[in-house]
């Protein structure tokens, strides 16, 4: 099968998947109890069930749940989320609007982990203290949950020595500001992952060692550095790359709290909030975008995957 | 400006500043306090909507961009604004004369009847306007010329101009009067300069305000920070120079900064419901027992740090004549007063209730915990149902609980406010479900029609009679609301009761920054 | 040192005194560990030394260490000299420069021992460029040429191919071209046809030979199978415990071996020449325990391939007999066994065990359907080791095997006694019934699986491949225990095997298959005496003699053959 065939058909079942979390969302979050109309004016004084009733009919909301389940889905088709209650807003400007962040954290933190993690792995192997470091770093890094590390990383950085901006976002038009106030999120996303995969990395890099190979490349004379980078590392990504896009679905998570510690608005702080309020378009929309990112990230790792392992894309 | 931040921080900021201020430079140059304020917001106003409640950040952004009529000052009272004056030709009519030439940031005029199709808009049901229980009693709105706007109201209501002076009320162009219009453009002191969806909303000076002279500020930068955490943390690293709604678990780490100013004042409270429909709390007496049967000062310690102010009686607006001082004192924590009421009202000892809280907001969970202790000394086994916000909002509204944990931020000072509390569910969401208040109602609006205050207060005074014996609904205490600032801000007050959610904004025209 | 025998052909440059390599005093220690003792020994230009051991003789080490592949942990010490320079201690400088150049080894894996990730031309081009200075576009030319000169089928397409397209013959001669890129002095092959299948091997070692005498190169040739050294050494150096026992030419060696260790290694051989054929079995043929008729299994590949792995097998195994199953490696031979072990679902045809159909016609059909094992069918793996859990008593392992067996036969006695009893069966000691598998030998780990299969008092014992992976010697007596226990308890048998020798004196009868398909059957003397099909015969030809006069002759008859078609 043809590599176009390949993506065309699994972007297909991509798609179905995505319609389908699409309409399990749609019917959990009507079973689930909660009104977004009556959360809304919960705070508004003098409101009787007429008022509700009217905002109810206005937003569409009195309509039956399968016509507007069918009206959700051709909605999504035309990219057109719906309103926003709580922000007044088109729910696709929203996420778009916050997806931007939600990216970049999560590609530079998965950049930076990755990266950094193989770096390190490879490092633990060949000198004995980078062992050391992996050995003792390694699971304190893990060991200590997001948010800590984050709030840790702000009470020295920006509270105390006040180096860095203690959260926010800054627009990509002043790219220094905008730079400063990733540093910190990026840190705290990248070093768990880092360390996982530098974990990975090493245990990889060990069992390929052995292999028959390695041996082959240093009978005909292979420079040591050529040996690990062409027989060694090279074979030793593959399963890393498996774990890397794992630990790239978990990060859409673990943005949530990071997003929440250094005030990031981002796609996952949205969701929460969105859930947290019942805004029906937003929590659609939103599970709209991290399920086609999954979906996307899993091709692409499949992909790459027989691109490193050809064994996997001719068989 | 914050003396920790590096120094091409300081001048990235400082050129943003000057990028800001370009296009009214002079008038900044000649006053030299055209300066800009970064305030940490707590919460993502979105997209404005003209009329509905959208929280307490909406209102103070709402104050800066929109006027309506009538506002507050510093001390809580009345004032004109967009009306040069007024009057109460009777309790349920109001006169009202249009400054000279008023437009909105676009130029666009504003007259009697864009005033009238402003209200008129907020007085239909499906709008959800949080001034709608005023405008429903809305009978006609008269434009005799282009300055003069009547509003005559079908009962009399003493506190209409409360409602007017509300962050809602604000009068707006007709592009806004519509279901998802975006209403930016107002009357108000500040213009909306950018739009960082999500980040932060930038407000400049607004030339066409009528008071304009006396706006001290170039502009104001809202920056979102729904974290209470990172809020305060941003405020301490100078990111911001100004923030809302302190966390209470923060005020001794901003006290304890010199370069910072805690302003904190007595403000929304918190209460109890009742479910009036079902045995026991369909009995006054458990109703009673009950309200001797809270700590408050527990509650105050457990849910606000220590930072509040119990409640013995119903909150009382301070320097408004028309609360009685006793309406303060109807209830005692007293626990043997309690089980005494208990035994009497029949209710054996161990009875089992729920009680509905929402984990969405840690002071409500601590709260009903608290709460939850006491009962249990007086022979009560209350039961937490702690949901989320709508779930537990549909609860409440539904009488899905027995005893419920809720809070309060009324829209006016006057007594007029306890109508909302006091009326039950359905017909009113802040009240106990199914409890029915003519009686008291009666009273209320009977105050209402009296512009004598004594006279008034004492019509008020036997609705709060009732409320003592038949405990509608029980306040419980009232929380601290703090600003926080750099101590470089000045001429900011948060002023205390109520209206520091609903008044507070309007303090922000008058701020400078030193 | 003995004196060389020149062997007409090979040897190209006699009067040089100096040989290529010299090695004295070897000694290789792993820790505390031994594993080499001053060992020497020396090979001439153009000269092929055959080192000749058992597992654990420390040749493979020998060989490795000639190039310092051993790793930190190993001791090496005496001297290595190659071209009269002193090797030890080692440089690994120098040694980066001579390994793959002037010295260049193979290995017995080819396919471990090729990058799985990158292109056949890439990895003969790396080393090219390793060592010469070569342009991309003159790489290529080279690699090409390369892969034609190592016979390999369409060089151009195999250039852009992956190791795992290309069969394990295919891969040795990928691996020869990349041994010989830089047109060494000494290639070192490691057991380099131990992997394959007779006729490939015997296309690898003709290769070898004439490369040898086209490029004058000297081979180390390390192995085990004594088939092996007939055909392809000059002289042979006999290793056991790290020490050498004998070492002679080629005829010498094999005509008149003057150590006891030696004369028992090549007795063990199995040979077909001198093979005692076993004759019929008194069977009852009327009644079979197992009967495949026209059984078909088709493998289902990734786009819609499909391989038949059997196809229109018809057998019958009686009582008391011992059917060999040979062919090469994906001839279906393992497939079968399976079929007939229960472990494979068929896709035509029958199976019929001890009178009971177990699939097709007439058996219970339905997915998982447990009627497709049959209680009377038990099996030896051939990787002993692998077949027993690692971290299961000795004792444990086959009672497991007993408790599952009385599911269907509840009159096995699974009593510690009855398993004692079954140990001492077949060698096993009692004090090896608390051990775990890593404190047994091969040997004794491939005992405990013959024990295992029966226990269970089975009507017939799938054995596949029970002894390749053994040692000669051992071989030989796992071998006779397995021939008591058949004739005492009379069980019929399938004997797998790829070694026809061992199929000439262990089975009654002999099935030959290819690509899924029974080629020819018979009486084992009949069909290995006069093979009647030209498959058999040409497996037949392709297994070295143990007797390098014969296996000389039989080349020469070969190369004839080749020469005039």
């Amino acid at each position: 099968m043809g590599l176009a065939a390949y993506c065309a058909k699994r972007l297909l079942v991509g798609l179905a998947m995505v319609v389908c979390v699409q309409v399990i969302i749609f019917l959990a979050i009507q079973v689930v109890p909660g009104d977004p109309v009556e959360a809304m004016m919960s705070e508004t004084a003098g409101v009787g069930p007429e008022v509700i009733e009217a905002l109810r009919q206005q937003f569409g909301l009195d309509k039956p749940i399968p016509v507007r389940l069918l009206d959700h889905i051709v909605g999504l088709f035309r990219l057109d989320l719906g309103t926003s209650l709580q922000y007044n807003q088109s729910a696709f400007a929203i996420i778009t609007s916050r997806l931007a962040v939600s990216i970049e954290l999560v590609v530079l933190a998965a950049f930076f982990g990755i990266v950094g993690g193989i770096f390190f792995g490879s490092l633990s192997v060949r000198t004995r203290w980078g062992d050391r470091l992996i050995s003792v770093c390694g699971p304190f890094i893990l060991s200590v949950p997001g948010y800590v590390l984050g709030s840790v990383l702000i009470l020295a950085l920006s509270l105390t020595l006040g180096w860095l901006p203690a959260g926010g976002m800054a627009p990509f038009s002043d790219p220094l500001a905008h730079m400063q106030r990733l540093v910190l999120p990026v840190i705290t996303l990248a070093l768990p992952i880092a360390a996982t995969i530098a974990k990975v990395t090493r245990f990889e890099i060990l069992e390929v060692r052995t292999q028959d190979w390695v041996r082959t490349s240093r009978a005909y004379g292979f420079p040591t550095k050529v040996t690990f980078r062409r027989d060694i590392l090279r074979n030793a990504l593959t399963p890393v790359l498996t774990i890397s896009a794992l630990e790239l679905g978990g990060l859409i998570g673990a943005t949530v709290l990071v997003e929440k510690v250094f005030n990031l608005p981002g796609l996952g702080s949205l969701l929460v909030s969105a859930v947290g309020i019942r805004d029906y378009a937003l929590i659609q929309g939103a599970v709209f975008v991290i399920s086609t990112f999954y979906i996307i990230i899993n091709i692409a790792a499949d992909i790459m995957y027989g691109f490193l392992d050809p064994r996997v894309s001719k068989r | 400006m914050g003396l920790r931040r590096r120094t091409f921080l300081g001048l990235a900021t400082a050129m943003g500043v000057a990028a800001l201020t370009g296009s009214n430079s002079e008038l900044a140059l000649a006053r030299d306090s055209g300066k800009t304020l970064t305030f940490g917001l707590s919460a993502n106003v979105g997209n404005l909507v003209y009329g509905p409640s959208r929280g307490a950040a909406q209102f103070i952004v709402n104050q800066q961009l929109h006027r309506g009529l009538v506002k507050f000052d510093e001390n809580g009272r009345i004032v004109p604004a967009l009306a040069e004056s007024f009057e109460a030709v009777d309790p349920s009519t109001y006169r009202f004369t249009l400054r000279d030439g008023l437009t909105f940031h676009d130029g666009s005029p504003i007259t009697s009847a864009t005033v009238k199709a402003s209200l008129d808009y907020l007085a239909n049901r499906s709008v959800g306007a949080a001034i709608y229980a005023a405008l429903s009693t809305l009978a006609s709105i008269e434009t005799p010329d282009a300055r003069t706007v009547v509003i005559k109201l079908s009962k009399p209501n003493a506190s209409f101009l409360d409602y007017l002076a509300d962050p809602n009320a604000g009068i707006s162009p007709a592009s806004a009067l519509a279901s998802g219009a975006a209403n930016w453009i107002g009357a108000g002191p500040f213009k909306l300069q950018a739009n960082d969806s999500g980040v932060s909303l930038t407000l400049a000076k607004a030339d066409t305000y009528y008071d304009k002279d006396n706006v001290a500020l170039a502009g104001i930068k809202f920056i979102y920070y729904p974290d209470s955490t990172a809020r305060t943390n941003a405020l301490i690293a100078g990111d911001v120079q100004m923030i809302d709604f302190v966390g209470w678990e923060d005020f001794d780490r901003v006290e304890a900064d010199k370069k910072l100013v805690l302003d904190a004042v007595p403000g929304p409270f918190v209460y109890m419901l009742f479910n009036t429909e079902r045995a026991p709390f369909d009995n006054p007496k458990v109703r009673q027992a009950v309200a001797h049967a809270i700590n408050r000062e527990n509650v105050v310690a457990a849910a606000f740090y220590g930072h509040g102010t119990p409640l013995n009686g119903i909150p009382v607006s301070p320097g408004n004549d028309r609360f009685d001082p006793k309406m303060g004192e109807l209830w005692t924590y007293d626990p043997d007063k309690a089980r005494a009421l208990l035994a009497s009202a029949g209710v054996a000892e161990g009875l089992k209730v729920s009680l509905l809280t929402s984990s969405t907001y840690s002071f409500f969970r601590d709260m009903a915990l608290s709460v939850q202790a006491d009962l249990q000394a007086v022979g009560i086994e209350a039961e937490l149902d702690a949901p989320d916000w709508p779930t537990y909002t549909a609860s409440k509204n539904s009488g899905k609980y027995g005893l419920a944990v809720a809070g309060g931020a009324p829209s006016v000072t006057g007594p007029v406010y306890l109508q909302a509390y006091v009326v039950g569910a359905p017909a009113s969401s802040f009240g106990s479900y199914g409890y029915n208040a003519s009686d008291i109602v009666a009273h209320i609006q009977a105050g209402e029609a009296l512009s004598n205050d004594a006279a008034a207060r004492a019509e008020y005074m036997k609705a709060v009679d009732i409320i003592r014996d038949a405990v509608p609904f029980l306040p419980v205490a009232q929380r601290s609301q703090a600003f926080a600032r750099s101590n470089t801000v000045e001429g900011f007050k948060n002023l205390p009761g109520f209206l520091s959610i609903t008044g507070t904004g309007y303090m922000l025209e008058k701020t400078s920054i030193r | 040192m003995s004196a060389v025998i020149p062997v007409a052909g090979t040897v190209t440059n006699l009067e040089k005194a100096e040989p290529l390599l010299a090695v004295r005093d070897l000694t290789i220690d792993f820790g505390d560990k031994s594993i080499v003792k001053n060992l020497s020994f020396a090979i001439e230009p153009g000269e092929t030394l055959a080192i000749v051991g058992e597992s654990g003789s420390g040749k493979s080490v020998t060989a490795l260490s000639l190039l310092g592949l051993l790793g930190p942990r190993a001791k090496v010490a005496g001297a290595i000299e190659f071209r009269g320079q002193n090797l030890l201690p080692y440089d690994f400088k120098r040694l980066a420069h001579l390994r793959g150049n002037a010295v260049s080894i193979i290995f017995q894996e080819p396919m471990a021992a090729l990058n799985p990730v990158y292109k056949i031309g890439r990895q003969l081009s790396d080393v090219l460029r390793n060592h010469m200075n070569l342009t991309a576009v003159e790489a290529r030319i080279r690699v090409l040429e390369l892969l034609n000169k190592v016979k390999l089928p369409t060089p151009e397409a195999k250039y852009d191919q992956y190791p795992f397209e290309l069969s394990g013959g295919q891969l040795q001669r990928v691996m020869i071209a990349m041994a010989i890129a830089c047109r060494p002095k000494l290639l070192i092959a490691d057991e380099p046809t131990t992997a394959l299948d007779v006729t490939v091997q015997a296309g690898i070692l003709d290769l070898l030979r004439e490369l040898q005498a086209e490029m004058g190169m000297s081979v180390l040739f390390i192995t085990h199978d004594f088939g092996v050294v007939a055909d392809i050494a000059d002289r042979v150096l006999v290793m056991r415990h790290g020490q050498q026992v004998e070492t002679g030419a080629v005829d010498t060696l094999f005509a008149a071996p003057r150590e006891d260790y030696t004369r028992m290694l090549l007795s063990a051989v199995p040979s077909l020449a001198k093979a005692g054929y076993r004759g019929n079995a008194a069977t009852d043929v009327r009644s079979p325990v197992l009967q495949l008729r026209n059984v078909g299994v088709s493998f289902r590949g990734r786009r819609g391939h499909v391989l038949k792995a059997l196809d229109g097998i018809d057998l019958a195994i009686a009582r008391n007999e011992v059917v060999a199953l040979v062919g090469e490696s994906g001839s279906g031979k393992s497939t079968l066994g399976n079929v007939a072990a229960g472990l494979i679902r068929i896709d035509q045809g029958e199976v019929i065990v001890d009178g009971t159909p177990r699939q097709g016609a007439g058996a219970s059909s339905g997915l998982h359907s447990p009627s497709l094992h049959s209680p009377g069918v038990s099996m030896v793996f051939q990787d002993a080791n692998a077949s027993l859990n690692p971290r299961m008593r000795i004792g444990a392992t086959l009672r497991a095997a007993l408790k599952w067996g009385r599911r269907y036969r509840p009159d096995l006695d699974a009593s510690d006694s009855y398993i004692r009893s079954i140990m001492a069966e077949v060698g096993l000691g009692p004090e090896l019934f608390e051990r775990f598998p890593h404190e047994l030998s091969g040997g004794q780990k491939q005992r405990v699986g013959i024990a295992r299969a029966l226990s269970v008092k089975p009507s017939l014992i799938v054995a596949d491949e029970p002894t390749s992976a053994l040692d000669v010697s051992v071989q030989k007596t796992v071998l006779e225990l397995f021939r008591k226990l058949q004739q005492q308890h009379g069980f019929a048998c399938i004997f797998i095997t790829h070694d026809l020798s061992l199929a000439a004196t262990n089975s009654n009868r002999v099935v030959v298959m290819n690509k899924g398909r029974i080629v020819e059957q018979g009486p084992t003397a009949d069909v290995l005496r006069h093979p009647s099909d030209p498959y058999t015969r040409a497996l037949l030809n392709s297994i070295p003699l143990p007797d390098p006069v014969a296996q000389r002759a039989r080349r020469a008859q070969r190369e004839d053959a080749g020469a005039n078609p």
